[in-house]
Order: structure tokens, then C-alpha cells, then sequence
């Protein structure tokens, strides 16, 4: 079998990380495995990267039928950017309860990036690397994410944490 | 309760899980498409391998059986030549076969005056013997030229000694050189002859 039980219940939450809600995030990991199984019969040396890789194709290709892909405004690599990494994340104090009220109304591209950097643990750059976008795009959506994660919790300093 | 963002995302996404419906029809899926894959993936496989097997089976085993035929001949030859060098005594003497016959009552056959001319061969008596496990007699004869020789005789057994010439088909006798000797083997009415002769 190519995915056991515990890889399909990692591809699902990446799966809910870009789709942003279950029931779409169940009919995009079915409709990814049901891809992967038709490929021509080659070994894969990582299935689960190769999963990935067909589960955001897929699902841009879903979303430009409906809307622009969600990295469509990016490019903005000014000097403030290049100041500011994913360990500005790392200041942001969030309970689990707000953050799954604000989850849904994040786009897919920003779920996508706290994905790769809570769950894979990546660097801006690796996360660029593997989405396939540059790094300046990533660091943009780093820094519009965390300004809407302070907004979205009204007082800056219940969410951002104690830095010193 | 308020925890770093990133402790906070890994445990919102730890806590998404596919419902076991869903797993289940996921793992259903792959079961089938691994079933629809195995004859085109691993058919041309055992077809290749069913082909290489007849081909060895085509091949190798008339060669084997050459192989076989030819070891038992060997084995014939051997064996009647250590026994003609062992030079054991003979048990009954005489000078013709209705001379010896009588001794050799034990046999199960009758032994032959053969077919093959023998000019100026004078036997000289016989023994028991064995030959590939069968019963046997050992005839003891001098040639034209005063060598000794020794003249096997046993029922045929195809199975046992393996296809050899038939003089009563016209065929020639097997020659074989084995430790200094020549063996002549053939077969005459229904017995194996094995000739020793010393060159």
C-alpha cells in the first residue's frame, strides 16, 4: 500500500491546511491518493513528498477556477522583509481555541506556511524551496500573517509574547 | 490557554483526523489499484520466467539424458574392467557354453553363444558375477593372439544400463577405453554383453 493510516492522516492535515476545512480537505487527500495510485508504475523514493507536491497542484488548480491562486499577489522583497524571518512567528502567543476560529478565514497560502513552519519545521527559505515560490514572496506573507494575528486578537500584546 | 503560536498550530492540526470511514475507503482504493497493478507490473515476470524454465526443461533435459546415458555406459565399462584386472578364480572350467551352461543354472537366462565372430577364441570357463547389481556371468576366453579376455553377460535392462546398440539391428557394439581396456557393450537377444579386451 503507498500511504498507511498514519500517512493519510498526515496528508489530510496538510490537505486541511490549504483547504482550510475538513470536509474539503477529506475530498482533496481522496482525490490526491486516487492520483498517486494512477501514475505510471515507478518507485517513488517519498511518496508523501510526491503527494504533496500533486495535492497543491491540485488544489490551485481547483482554486483558479473559482478565484486567482492564493500566492498571487506576492513579490514585495523589500529591506523590511529581508529584516524578518518565521522567527518572528515565534514571538506570537495563541491558544489553540483562537487559533482554530481564525484558521478558516486565513487563506490557503498562509495556512500552508504555518504548516510547513509548525509541523516540518522550515526555515522561510525551505518553505519558498518547496512551494515553489521565492522567498521574499514567503517572507511578505510572514509578515502580513503575523500583523493579522495581532489584529485579529485585538490588543497586540495578548498575542504577541513576552519579549523582552 | 495561550501558547506559542507554533505549539498552538501543531496541536490544532494534531487534532484533525480523518474519519475511519474515510481511512477505510482511502485503504480500500490503494488495495485495488495494488491489485489492477500486480499482472501488468509483475506479469511480463513470471511470463519471462515461465519461458526461461521451458526453454532450460526444452534443452537441458535430452541433454541430461545423454548425459545420464552416457554415464551409465562409463559405469558398465568401469565395472567389468576392474572385475576382468581382478582376475578371480574361475568356478567352472570348459571350452564351450553347453559345457559351462549347466553351472550357471542360478542365472535366470540363458547364456549365449553370441552373434559377433570370435575367430580363433578359445574359452576357458566362467564365474558369478555381478554387473550394475544384476546377476551376471563372467566368461573367461583367450583370443586369436593369446590375451585374455572376459565376456559379461546379463539380462537387458533399459531402465538400468541405458540404450545401447542392438547387434541384432545391425548396430555396432559401444567401445569404450577404460584403465588400459577396451569394452565392447552391446546388446544380443534380450542380454548385455560387455567385452574386456587388452590391446
Amino acid at each position: 500500500m503507498l500511504f498507511d493510516r498514519d500517512a493519510l492522516n498526515r496528508l489530510f492535515r496538510y490537505a486541511y491546511a490549504l483547504s482550510g476545512n475538513e470536509a474539503a480537505a477529506a475530498d482533496l487527500l481522496q482525490d490526491t491518493v486516487e492520483r498517486c495510485l494512477q501514475r505510471p508504475p515507478r518507485p517513488l523514493a517519498c511518496p508523501e513528498a510526491y503527494a504533496h507536491r500533486v495535492m497543491r497542484n491540485r488544489y490551485i488548480d481547483l482554486r483558479r477556477r473559482r478565484e486567482a491562486s492564493p500566492e498571487h499577489d506576492a513579490g514585495d522583497a523589500d529591506a523590511e522583509l529581508l529584516a524578518i524571518d518565521t522567527h518572528c512567528l515565534e514571538e506570537l502567543i495563541v491558544s489553540r481555541d483562537e487559533l482554530q476560529q481564525v484558521w478558516s478565514r486565513l487563506d490557503a497560502f498562509e495556512r500552508e506556511i504555518l504548516y510547513y513552519w509548525a509541523v516540518e519545521d522550515m526555515t522561510a527559505a525551505q518553505i519558498a524551496s518547496t512551494l515553489g515560490s521565492r522567498r521574499g514572496t514567503v517572507l511578505s506573507r510572514i509578515h502580513r500573517l503575523r500583523a493579522r494575528l495581532r489584529a485579529e486578537f485585538g490588543d497586540p500584546g495578548a498575542v504577541e509574547g513576552a519579549t523582552p | 490557554m495561550k501558547s506559542p503560536l507554533k505549539r498552538s498550530v501543531n496541536e490544532h492540526l494534531e487534532s484533525v483526523r480523518l474519519e475511519p470511514s474515510r481511512l477505510r475507503e482511502l485503504e480500500r482504493v490503494q488495495r485495488q489499484a495494488a491489485a489492477r497493478r500486480w499482472w501488468p507490473r509483475h506479469g511480463w515476470a513470471v511470463a519471462a520466467a515461465a519461458v526461461v524454465v521451458a526453454a532450460i526443461t526444452v534443452v537441458l533435459l535430452p541433454w541430461q539424458a545423454a548425459v545420464d546415458d552416457a554415464d551409465r555406459a562409463v559405469a558398465i565399462a568401469e565395472e567389468v574392467a576392474v572385475q576382468h584386472l581382478k582376475r578371480r578364480p574361475l568356478e567352472v572350467r570348459g571350452a564351450t557354453i553347453a559345457a559351462v551352461e549347466d553351472y550357471f543354472d542360478e542365472l535366470g537366462f540363458r547364456l549365449l553363444d553370441s552373434l559377433r565372430a570370435a575367430p580363433g577364441a578359445e574359452l576357458l570357463g566362467g564365474r558369478y558375477c555381478s554387473v550394475q547389481g544384476v546377476i551376471a556371468a563372467q566368461l573367461r576366453r583367450r583370443d586369436a593372439a593369446g590375451r585374455t579376455q572376459s565376456l559379461f553377460q546379463a539380462p537387458y535392462d533399459a531402465a538400468r544400463f541405458g540404450p545401447l546398440p542392438d547387434v541384432g539391428n545391425g548396430e555396432a557394439p559401444r567401445t569404450l577405453q577404460v584403465r588400459g581396456l577396451n569394452v565392447d557393450l552391446w546388446v544380443e537377444r534380450g542380454l548385455l554383453f560387455a567385452l574386456t579386451r587388452e590391446s
